[in-house]
This record gives structure tokens, sequence and C-alpha cells, in this order.
């Protein structure tokens, strides 16, 4: 008996020790433990972008990257060229950069986005809410429905997951994002789900382009279909454009040149 | 049916004692039953739990382990209760000898682990349609590792101990690393210790 009271002691000693290197010990794949340096990655970003956009008049274009899922290599070659290009403002990740919401997937991800030397917003995808993927996502990148003004144009990043979500979508915080930047030149809505497709219900989806008619939006840009598709989806005189996948190597750059008009260059490799 | 099965874990809990006592008492006079395990493992981290434990039985003549382990990550720790439940599989490969006295075994291992959590689940719910997603509340995980036995009395109810560390991952972070190619995460390890507490004969 003896023996294992200073069994007792002695696997006391060592796990007070392991626990002051957590860094080397994972828990649970998943935990939402977000290491502190990976935290509000969103707040410095925004506030580049957004200083970016107030000394910037002319034409500006911005990448969208779109489910890279697990496809690490295909993400990184993708982030190589958004670094050639000097013509490119800043990157919008438009979900799914996770698959299964693993704390792993969101750090590998993490990893790789820090080698853009430009700044980027997220989106949340259906995929990036699987299993804890949600705590994980507001700890790293704050909450998922953003907006920002740049060069006077209004960019909304808007959380559209139904299913996934441990949240309700917000249509309230949409309409009062778009009516609050009634000014803006151009005003573009970035969600990773396109309103035609099975997540929406019927009236979700009637009342998301009616939204975007009503305040006049000019582009709606998703993911998640994986495939490119660009056109006045509904007769509406709303843009609609899905951007094809990082899994399948390829994205996009929207460009707003100096008549306000937008165009979209595909980037396949 | 919660109340059921509470009481049938009661049940269940009173007729292990009693036959843990049963075993103990008789110890030196009969051999272990098949079923009585061969020791308790508890261990830290390794992906199956803040701490985890449970009863393990070492057979074909000790080479192998397997270890039915529940694991719990409190909530201020994974931001989130987390219960884990683990079949953990360990091969030892050798055994190195050292003074006469001491030992290192390296092993490798793997295990299932199933984690019932608010957004896993084994039946994908009825809102995705056919085929969406498959169940996410399992995985696997592949371990490396190093053990060092220690006898204390053969004839007594404790035995000996063993205690250990291994590098451990999932499967899922090997696939992705083998698909990222020069891409590839370093940091796709993690480390676990335990001790497996070993009962006499």
């Amino acid at each position: 008996m003896k023996y294992l009271k200073k069994i007792w002691f002695v696997g006391l000693v060592v796990l007070l020790l392991a626990s002051s290197c957590e860094n080397y010990f994972e828990v649970s794949p998943y935990s939402a433990d977000v290491k502190s340096n990976m935290k509000n990655t969103h707040v410095r970003n925004m506030t580049d972008i957004e200083k970016m956009g107030s000394n910037n008049s002319g034409e500006f274009k911005f990448a969208v990257l779109a489910d890279s899922h697990y496809n690490y290599h295909e993400l990184s070659t993708a982030i190589s060229i958004v670094n050639s290009r000097s013509d490119v403002d800043f990157v919008i990740i438009d979900g799914d950069f996770c698959d299964h919401g693993y704390l792993k997937e969101y750090e590998m991800f993490f990893d790789l986005a820090q080698k853009l030397n430009k700044p980027y917003l997220t989106v949340v995808g259906n995929h990036d809410y699987r299993s804890n993927g949600g705590k994980i996502y507001r700890k790293m990148y704050g909450q998922p429905n953003k907006r920002f003004i740049y060069n006077n144009n209004l960019f909304v990043l808007f959380d559209d997951v139904f299913w996934e979500s441990d949240v309700d979508v917000d249509f309230q915080w949409l309409e009062e994002s778009l009516k609050s930047a009634a000014y803006c030149t151009n005003r573009i809505v970035i969600c990773h789900i396109p309103p035609f497709d099975g997540q929406f219900t019927d009236d979700k989806e009637l009342l998301y382009d009616s939204l975007m008619v009503k305040y006049q939006v000019d582009y709606s840009i998703h993911g998640h279909v994986h495939s490119y598709s660009l056109g006045d989806y509904y007769n509406s005189g709303v843009m609609y454009l899905t951007v094809e996948s990082i899994l399948d190597k390829e994205f996009a750059i929207v460009s707003v040149n100096s008549a306000d008009e937008i165009e979209v260059e595909r980037i396949r490799f | 049916m919660k109340k059921q099965f509470t009481v049938l874990l009661i049940i269940l809990s009173f007729m292990l004692n009693n036959t843990v006592s049963a075993q103990l008492n008789t110890v030196k006079d009969q051999q272990r039953n098949w079923y009585f395990p061969t020791h308790i493992k508890m261990q830290y981290a390794g992906n199956i739990g803040l701490v985890s434990f449970g009863p393990g039985y070492k057979w074909a003549k000790q080479v192998i382990q397997t270890d039915f382990l529940y694991g719990y990550v409190p909530h201020y720790k994974g931001d989130a209760t987390i219960h884990t439940f683990t079949i953990k599989n360990t091969f030892q490969l050798y055994t190195f000898y050292f003074f006469d006295k001491f030992n290192l075994k390296p092993n490798l291992g793997f295990s299932i682990s199933f984690e019932p959590g608010e957004n896993s689940y084994m039946r994908v719910p009825s809102r995705y349609p056919e085929g969406y997603y498959g169940p996410n509340c399992f995985y696997a995980c592949l371990n490396l590792g190093v053990y060092s036995h220690f006898n204390i009395d053969k004839e007594s109810r404790f035995s000996g101990f063993d205690v250990y560390i291994e590098a451990n991952t999932l499967a899922d972070y090997v696939f992705y690393n083998i698909l990222a190619q020069e891409d590839k995460n370093n940091n796709i390890f993690s480390l676990a210790l335990g001790v497996n507490i070993c009962f006499g004969p």
C-alpha cells in the first residue's frame, strides 16, 4: 500500500508539470481551447483593411478563396498566387476552411493563412460549424457577421448557415447593415451558402433576394457549391457569383474599377 | 428509460464490486478469471480526455494491451464538457533491459474513440439530405510510445505498475498531411502520459 501512495504522489507531480506544458498535450479534437496567439485575428485585419480603404480612391481588387477543407497543399498554392498579385488588396476566405470543425483544422488553416502578405477576413461555412467549430470560430475570428467600408464600397460578411450553426441566421442584422450604408457606391454581400441551395427554405430564399433587391446589392458572392457560376440568378438585377473551390484548384479575384464596375477574374492553378 | 438505466448501472456496479472483492480475496488461491482486468489505466491527454481511466487487459503473452477508457474534459479546459469512450490497443514491440532491474518497452498502438457531444452524432439528423454527412462522433488515434514496468510484489493484489509516455495523433491529421505534401503541418503530434496499476496473479 505504501507503494501506491508513492505512485500517487509521483503521478501528481508529473501531472502538475505536464499541465504547465499544455501546448504539448492535447485533450480532445473537439476541444475549443484556442491558443492565445490565434484569438481575435479579425480585429487587426479589419483595422488594416479599413485603413487601406480610406486611403484608396481608385480601382481595387480582392481575392475570394472558398472551400479549401483539408486541402492544405492547394490552399498553400492559392496563397502563393495571391501573394504574387500586388494588385490584390485583401482576401476573403468564403467558408469551409475546415472539414470536421476540429480545433487542429482551425490551427492548420491559421498557420497557412499567416503566410498571406495581405490582410484577410473569413466567412463561416457549414463545415466550420461542425463539432465545436462555432465556438472556435468566434474565438479566432469574432462574431461571424461583419461589415466594413472599403473605398466607399460596403462589404457585408454574413453567416447564412442554417443546419450546422449553433445560432439563428440573423436577417435583421443583414437588413440593418445594408440600410446603414445606402450612400455607398457598391454593396457586396459575401456569405458561404447561395440562397438557391437546399439549406434555404423557399421563404428564406425569397427574403434573401428581396433584401438584395431592396437595398440594391450589386454582387452576392458565395462558395459551398464547388462550382463557378455568375449571373442574375433571379432576374432581379442582383448578380450572384459562386466561386469554385480551392479543393478544385480555383479561386476568384474581384475587381471594382474606376467606373465602379465590378468584374470577376477566375484563377485556375 | 433513464431510471431503468440508472438502476441497471447500480446493479452492475454492485455485482462488479462483489466480483472484484471475491477475486482479490482468492487471488492467491485461484487463477484469474478471464474477464478480470490485468490493470487499471490512467492517462493524461492523448486526445481521449484531459484525464481518462478504465480497465485494461494484457494478453497474447502480455504483448498486446487492450484498454476500455472513459475520458473527461471539463468545461474550463476545452470550453466544452467532453466525454469520450475509447478502446485502445497497444502492441509491445520489444523489451530492453538495463542493469537487470530496469526495462523500456517501445510500443505502437491505435485507438477508436466515441464522443457523444452536442454537435456530434451517430445517426445523421433528419434535416440533412441522405449522404450529406456521415457520423462524426468517432475518430481514430495512432500512438507511439515507451513503457517501463516496475514490480512491487508479484503475490500481492497490486503487483506493480507501468509508466508510459507516448506521441499521439488523429488518423485524420496524418491523412491531411499526406495530402498536403510539402505543405504538411509539423504540429500534428501531441504527448500523453499514463500509468497502469497492475493486479496480481
